[in-house]
């Protein structure tokens, strides 16, 4: 059986940059579409 | 902090030809980073920018190039809209046009400017490629142009010039000119008084001598033959040079990094926290960065190969090429433009007046190698051809052709059943061959590399954390195998035997860890769709993980083999290529790289591009079909490679 350390506090502090860091990648990417309809470009490659 | 302008902001409009330097003055000014090329076309849609100056906010927008304002294509229909409609719309506001003259084809910026200086609109001129005219056998006289005009006029010799151009001094004297009178007999006399008065030859038998170098250069750059082949031995030189300069500066990034992840492995107690900021941050962004001077060397020596004029014969010789397959000569500039990055690509195609030629060219566009693929191609060559330069720039150029032969092969296929009809030839101006600036080349790579740290720096990091924390979790506990093992390791009396199988129940827990987490699950579960091009679940999360955007990959492997490591940290490209696979072979095979690498040549893995095809080609299912073919084509010959890899002998 899989299993989180729930008792750990270093768990929620991971788990919390993790969700931390899923909410960035929403917010840059909503902002990214709006570059790309004045500037057009993807974000990842190196061009604008 | 934003700054507040002391005042209405001015509204600056920078218009002119096509390639007369309009780009290169709108980053001069506010410092972007639009592509900038040799080749007309490339700003597609006006540029909106905005800087600070006498404290006043100034508002830039770059048009597209065009030779007239009454011309039947879209950007000529652009320009006309903003500077009859948009300029005197912000009325009070203080506006002004600098328009952009290109002193090479001089004669041709003078119906622009006749149609610009009736518009009543202050105006102020640059002149542009000065220098280049002067090797041509002509030179401007800037006081008798600006006589002639009324307007304030500034010079910038080279591209360099621009930034240190006095915009603010062009601003504050902008003057309203003199209207030509409209009809075409007194346009044709204004301007060849203009040309009597302000071109003179400069030094004409210097001139003719270069001319004639030129011309014996092309009869054998722009051969069909000759022009070609030569074209890919130039590929494979810059590619191998690339590949071999750049192994030092590689080492020395994997070295400090891995020097960092060990000092913070041995300096932090074990847990969570540490597996984040070892695996997860070093490791994802080290996956990245360690690419970043074969990205600086390649735009470093692709920028020379353009100022020398190369670039452009390049582009003749190609289009000879794209015709038979159905494309148009002005399909060249968007593919090209897409081995940076596909979406400037395929905004470019607004500027193909044909809706056929426009949507094949949209369609194939993201097959060429955009600079996003290169750390992929870069450890997958690494691993197919080790410490042979000569090998590895062969199998580089190998990557950017494969990706350039089936865009051609698509867009004829495409072109013979969906889209059938004619395609336009393309008109093309050989600028003269010239010694390169290395200034000007350093700024660019520059700049790219910048924008590939940044993100690397943003994305890319926070896509390894959310990975690391995916790979790491649920966790699974010790199975009684492992458990066996540890007693027997305890009830051992020689402790290098004891140690031995102590790693071997890590071994064994880190592997059942890894399978059980959900990186491992999602892994497992897609395994079946990839594992005939060579990838395992590890493999499969990572192609996975870079369907959002391909540079991913190669972090998202990096972090997935760290989760997974024996040893804390080390080098980040040898622990890719020294890991194993649930059953103890080699994670990346000869035989699997090189279906890896085929499928990531062609898969569409670029979420971006796909919702940029949808808008610009008019509908979804442009970028459906896209996606569905590429991703078809790049599954069946990356399992071809695969097997014929196999046959060949290659473990896999």
């Amino acid at each position: 059986m899989n299993e989180f350390p729930l008792s750990d506090p270093q768990f929620w502090w991971v788990t919390l940059f993790a969700v931390a860091a899923v909410v960035l990648l929403i917010v840059k990417r909503v902002r990214q579409s709006d570059d790309q309809d004045q500037n057009g470009s993807c974000g990842g490659c190196s061009s604008k | 902090m934003a700054r507040e302008s002391a005042g209405a902001p001015v509204h600056i409009t920078l218009v002119g030809n096509p390639n007369v330097g309009k780009s290169t003055l709108f980053n001069a000014l506010v410092g972007a980073n639009s592509r900038i090329s040799n080749y007309p076309g490339i700003t597609a849609d006006s540029v909106i920018g905005e800087f600070f100056g006498a404290e006043q906010l100034r508002i830039v927008t770059d048009l597209p190039g065009t030779y007239s304002l009454h011309l039947d294509l879209p950007e000529a229909q652009l320009c006309h809209q903003h500077l009859k409609f948009d300029v005197p719309l912000q009325g009070q506001q203080q506006n002004l046009i600098i328009v952009v003259i290109e002193a090479v084809g001089f004669p041709r910026n003078f119906q622009l400017l006749a149609q610009l200086m009736a518009l009543g609109v202050p105006m102020a001129a640059v002149v542009t490629k000065t220098a280049e005219a002067q090797l041509r056998g002509y030179q401007i006289q800037l006081p008798a142009l600006e006589e002639s005009l009324g307007i304030p006029v500034v010079e910038a010799a080279e591209k360099s010039a621009m930034r240190t151009l006095d915009v603010e001094a062009l601003i504050a004297t902008a003057r309203i000119p003199t209207p030509v009178p409209g009809d075409q007999q007194s346009i044709e006399q204004w301007s060849s008084d203009l040309l009597a008065k302000t071109s003179l030859p400069v030094r004409p038998e210097q001139a003719r001598r270069r001319r004639r170098r030129d011309d014996r250069l092309d009869r054998v750059l722009v051969h069909p033959i000759a022009g070609s082949l030569l074209f890919l031995l130039a590929m494979i030189i810059m590619f191998g040079s690339v590949y071999w300069l750049a192994q030092v500066p590689m080492e020395w990034i994997d070295v400090a990094f891995g020097t960092v992840g060990e000092w913070i492995s041995t300096s932090m107690e074990d847990g969570p926290l540490r597996g984040l900021l070892v695996d997860g941050v070093i490791g994802g962004i080290s996956g990245t960065m360690v690419f970043l001077p074969q990205i600086l060397l390649l735009f470093f020596l692709i920028s020379l190969l353009e100022e020398t004029g190369y670039m452009a014969r390049a582009a003749f010789v190609a289009d000879r090429w794209l015709r038979p397959f159905g494309l148009p000569g002005q399909a060249f500039v968007p593919l090209l433009s897409s081995h940076a990055c596909a979406i400037p690509g395929i905004l470019c195609t607004r500027l193909i007046p044909d809706r056929r030629d426009r949507l094949a060219t949209i369609l194939v566009a993201p097959f060429l190698s955009c600079s996003a693929r290169l750390p992929v191609y870069i450890l997958m060559v690494g691993i197919l051809a080790p410490a042979n330069p000569l090998v590895a720039g062969c199998v580089f150029v190998g990557c950017y052709l494969l990706g350039a032969v089936v865009a051609v092969g698509s867009a004829g296929l495409v072109r013979k059943t969906l889209l059938t009809g004619p395609s336009l030839p393309m008109v093309l101006e050989l600028p003269p061959y010239r010694l390169p600036s290395v200034r000007d080349a350093a700024r660019i790579a520059i700049d790219r590399g910048w924008t590939f740290l940044k993100n690397a720096g943003s994305v890319i990091l926070l896509i390894c954390i959310v990975l690391w924390w995916l790979s790491a979790y649920p966790s699974t506990p010790e199975g009684p195998e492992i458990q066996a093992l540890r007693v027997a390791a305890e009830a051992h009396s020689d402790p290098g035997e004891s140690q031995l199988l102590l790693d071997q129940a890590q071994s064994l827990h880190l592997r059942e860890s890894a399978r059980g987490s959900y990186a491992g699950q999602l892994g497992r579960w897609i395994e079946p769709v990839l594992a005939p091009i060579g990838a395992d679940w590890q493999l499969s999360v990572a192609v996975l993980a870079s369907f959002a955007a391909r540079e991913v990959f190669v972090s998202s492997l990096n972090v997935m083999v760290g989760v997974n490591a024996e040893e804390a940290a080390g080098s980040s490209i040898a622990r890719i290529r020294a890991s194993k696979r649930d059953d103890g072979s080699p994670l990346l095979p000869p035989a699997a790289a090189g279906g890896l690498l085929v499928f990531f040549i062609l898969a569409m893995q670029c979420l971006p591009t796909l919702v940029v095809t949808s808008r610009e080609a008019g509908g979804i299912r442009w970028a459906l079909l896209q996606l569905i073919w590429m991703t078809s084509v790049a599954w069946i010959l990356g399992v071809l490679t695969r097997q014929w890899m196999l046959a060949a002998g290659f473990s896999g």
